[in-house]
């Protein structure tokens, strides 16, 4: 008896994690899933919206691969995604695609008796690094890029993320656009086969283990970052400059961005042109059908993103996202001509 | 006085017995009948799985080959799997876990049957027990913030100083302290399994006639003796039914895994470095994994970890009969 | 000279005994610091955070204030369906088992089955579930995660039904040992030929005194030299069997 009780229990716990994600889907008007970066902004949108127009969301934040898995399967209204899709994948799909919002990917360090924002590094370095040719931090390499800082003869422990994640692909973007070496022997992905160092799970899983391990060097979420109080060092964009991760740097590397050039908005913003730009900076981005099945669904779902792109904006910057320029708001819109019901007529406007 | 009511209750419970077997015997077609249909239901969803297995894993055997059980890449980048190092840190973990969970149950378990005060033997039992239904993602978070570290500043350095000496073991005690990796992973393991193991083995203990040990005692056993000697043997089954399912739980155990085992798809000489499980690996990757050939790698991972399973149980089954049958004579 | 050995010998014993639970004290705290720890830290972060909106409002956006009342609904919901249908399944496939199957293959092939299941990771269970419901019906619900947790329960529940009624006979056994003959006296005849029968075939029938009591295990009686080996576990060797028979 006692040991039904005891097992139940565990099972009943094991169901009270699967359910704090999916039973949300009671009474809810739009569906979607995807990356988890998004989440915060997304679920705070939703509340609002749902305040003024009562049309509820429920977003479920498995990851990118997972929001595009999951439109794929038609088990959702939209997905969404950190790694846009390329315009031959979107065609075949049949899908189309829009950024929603803008955040970054910052360097957090633990080097004792160096503060926030004293490190500097180059995009080359952060790949010898995570290549395993950059060891110690007092590497000369590292030294010539922060003369007078007394960084400590001590080893670098590289930590990455164990999960597939938007924030990685990003993250290997960058590393790939800046070192040649990097593109040849890792590659770009969500979940890359990293040579040196350890995985932590989720954002949290490398602030812990970075704020842990003295010596360490991980990349999360700007948001994250700002929200811990992890320290950052600072990154040198392609104009040559040492700047800070922050909302207005961000901002400059969405703004200098020709978004039109790729289909489907899917601009990757890292190593953007700019003074003051910030070099890992990242979109993520909505997938929805051309086709839709359930018109009325599809529109209550444009709205929603309507809703977000223009009076959701400063809920963003609330969250230490970065809205998208307005320019490119219009853009969208004008994108959202091409999504039709089954007969053919125009969902939006 | 005794025999006389003793023989009339026999005769009078000999006749009716024969007249009831008839509807009972019926009843208990009936309901055997429906109990073997949920038999074969328990048959059906394993053969359903089992076939999503192996019909989700076809194309990564078909590309690798039997290639993908020895080969140690896993690089999503260029495609290419293998799935070896999950595999050792599934089998490493697991061993580190039993290592350490199996005696420690089995000092509970003898502590709540035979030296704790009855008064605390309840309290104690509901505890552990408790302890079997507090979600794996909270042993993850508390190995991550509390184990990790503690490992990391006391437990490793001691290791690598003393143990990291030895010629021969001491590469599995080398390399810095992290506090993230195999043995923390086999130590949360450990602790994740104890409420199960010793929970069964606690119950099976108690179901020992007390006539039994009373004998025992009897004869001049001392505690000791009795548990090693009279309800060990006696309870063998339950016991090691108990330590499968807490193997099992272990080999399959998932989030706590994922948040101290660093995640490295190398395997290391050392238990101090990160490794990788076959469940972590699915928890970390799966729901990124958008690529056919990336998923169906993973899903041939699950797979090996149920063949693996299979060998571990079927090994067991076969100790126990052994073991039956040493005993028979 | 004999009594000093066999005093030196039985301190020894003791001894070794007192040793050997010392080190069970000592694992228990070692396993209940561990254990100890978590529950702490689980009340002590979670305890904080209890407060009743907890019960009343939903899971807020990040930067409002709110509870978890959908998540603890959901759970409760979820759980109870898929309690309810993986119980009764559980349960059954596990008298079926224990007291039909007459140790067949099948039997065997289920209780194997059912460890495996035991043992899997609940992501596997997950991905079979989600081909087998939530694909077809197109989306999400917690109708697929009600099932999904049906199939965790049912291994669950089975192993248990199981290994509880195996220790049945054992507990009849005991009744029927503190009340003496009246079992032997009914089954006097068959017992006698039993003894005429052989060593083997006396032990099966001293073993289970009680269960002729009703019509399952009158069911159980016929098949008694198949069920041996499988309800002979409970049994062991130096189980009481004679006891009964000699009071």
């Amino acid at each position: 008896m006692n040991m039904i009780t005891t097992k139940l229990l565990g099972v009943f716990a094991v169901g009270a994690v699967t359910l704090a994600s999916i039973g949300s889907a009671q009474a809810i008007d739009i569906s979607g899933a995807g990356a988890t970066f998004p989440y915060p902004i997304y679920s705070k949108w939703a509340e609002t919206y749902k305040a003024t127009t009562g049309i509820g969301l429920n977003y479920q934040s498995i990851g990118s691969g997972g929001g595009i898995k999951q439109i794929k399967a038609k088990t959702v209204d939209f997905g969404a995604t950190d790694a846009p899709m390329t315009g031959s994948e979107l065609s075949e799909a049949g899908l189309t695609q829009f950024p929603m919002v803008i955040g970054g990917i910052v360097p957090v360090v633990n080097i004792p008796g160096i503060a926030s924002g004293q490190l500097k590094l180059t995009g080359p370095i952060l790949a010898d690094i995570y290549l395993g040719k950059v060891t110690s931090w007092k590497d000369p390499e590292i030294a010539a890029v922060n003369p007078g800082l007394a960084l400590p003869d001590l080893s670098i422990a590289p930590i990455y993320r164990s999960d597939g994640s938007g924030t990685t692909y990003n993250f290997t973007y960058y590393l790939a656009a800046v070192k040649p070496e990097w593109k040849d022997t890792v590659g770009v992905n969500k979940a890359v086969d990293f040579p040196v160092g350890l995985g932590g799970k989720g954002n949290e899983g490398v602030a812990a283990f970075t704020s842990r391990t003295a010596g360490s060097i991980g990349y999360v979420e700007y948001a994250y970052a700002l929200q811990n109080n992890l320290p950052f060092a600072l990154m040198q964009n392609k104009d040559g400059n040492f700047v800070a991760p922050n909302s207005a740097a961000f901002q400059a590397a969405a703004a200098g961005a020709d978004w039109s050039s790729v289909p489907g908005f899917g601009l990757i913003l890292a190593n953007q042109a700019g003074a003051s730009t910030w070099p890992m900076t990242a979109a993520t981005f909505i997938l929805m059908y051309k086709k839709q099945d359930k018109p009325d669904v599809a529109k209550a779902a444009l709205s929603f993103f309507d809703y977000a792109l223009t009076k959701g904006q400063q809920d963003a910057l609330k969250l230490d996202y970065v809205p998208l320029p307005d320019a490119l708001v219009q853009q969208i819109e004008g994108s959202w001509k091409t999504i039709t019901a089954a007969d053919g007529s125009v969902i939006w406007k | 006085m005794t025999d006389s009511a003793t023989i009339s209750t026999a005769g009078a419970t000999k006749k009716p017995s024969l007249t009831l077997r008839g509807p009972q015997k019926l009843f208990d077609l009936l309901f055997g009948g429906s109990t073997v249909f949920f038999a074969a239901l328990v048959l059906l969803i394993l053969g359903g799985v089992v076939y999503s297995l192996v019909s989700g894993s076809r194309l990564a055997f078909a590309t690798f080959g039997p290639d993908f059980i020895v080969s140690q890449f896993w690089n999503p980048v260029t495609g290419r799997f293998g799935a070896r190092a999950p595999i050792y840190g599934t089998l490493i973990t697991s061993a580190i876990a039993m290592l350490f969970g199996v005696p420690i149950s089995f000092g509970i378990a003898v502590f709540l049957t035979e030296v704790c005060p009855p008064a605390l033997k309840r309290p104690l039992a509901v505890a552990i027990e408790l302890l079997a239904g507090i979600p794996s993602i909270i042993y993850g978070i508390w190995g991550l913030f509390f184990l990790a570290p503690f490992m990391q500043s006391y437990v490793e350095p001691l290791l690598t100083s003393t143990l990291g000496h030895i010629p021969g073991i001491g590469i599995l005690f080398s390399g810095p302290p992290l506090g993230i990796g195999i043995l923390t992973a086999g130590i949360i393991l450990a602790i994740m399994i104890i409420p199960f193991i010793s929970s069964i083995m606690r119950e099976v203990f108690e179901t020992v006639p007390v006539m039994l040990k009373e004998s025992a005692y009897g004869i001049g056993c001392t505690t000791w003796e009795v548990m090693w000697n009279i309800v060990l043997p006696y309870t063998r089954v339950g016991v090691i039914g108990g330590i499968m399912l807490g193997l099992g739980r272990a080999m399959g155990e998932t989030m706590a895994v994922t948040f101290v085992i660093g995640n490295s798809h190398r395997i290391a000489n050392s238990l101090l470095a990160p490794g990788q499980t076959i469940s972590s690996t699915l928890a970390n990757e799966f729901t990124e994994a958008t690529e056919d050939l990336y998923t169906s790698s993973l899903i041939a991972l699950g797979l090996i970890l149920f063949v693996i399973t299979f060998i571990v149980l079927s090994g067991a089954k076969i100790l126990l009969i052994r073991a039956n049958r040493q005993a028979g004579n | 000279m004999a009594t000093t050995f066999d005093m030196t010998r039985y301190r020894g014993r003791q001894a070794s005994s007192k040793i050997a639970l010392g080190l069970a004290c000592a694992a228990t705290s070692v396993g209940l610091f561990f254990l100890g720890t978590i529950l702490l830290t689980l009340l002590w972060n979670g305890l904080s955070a209890l407060h009743p909106s907890i019960l009343t409002e939903m899971t807020p956006a990040p930067g409002s204030k709110g509870g978890l009342l959908n998540a603890i609904a959901g759970t409760v919901a979820m759980t109870a369906v898929g309690v309810a249908i993986g119980t009764p399944v559980g349960i059954l496939a596990g008298t079926w088992i224990a007291e039909y199957s007459r140790g067949s293959v099948l039997a065997q092939t289920v209780q194997f089955v059912n460890d495996i299941l035991l043992s899997a990771p609940s992501i596997i269970i997950g991905l079979f579930v989600y081909e087998l419901m939530v694909v077809p019906m197109g989306h999400f619900s917690a109708w697929a995660g009600s099932i999904a947790l049906a199939i965790l329960v049912i291994p669950v529940v089975l192993r248990t039904t199981v290994d509880m009624l195996g220790l049945v006979p054992n507990a009849l056994r005991e009744a029927a040992a503190a009340l003496g003959t009246p079992e032997m006296a009914d089954g006097d005849d068959g017992l006698l030929s039993r003894r005429a029968a052989g060593h083997a075939h006396r032990r099966h029938a001293r073993s289970r005194p009680g269960q002729r009591r009703d019509g399952t295990l009158a069911v159980y009686r016929a098949q008694q030299p198949v069920l041996e080996h499988q309800h002979g576990r409970a049994d062991g060797e130096p189980a009481g069997g004679d006891l009964p028979v000699r009071a």
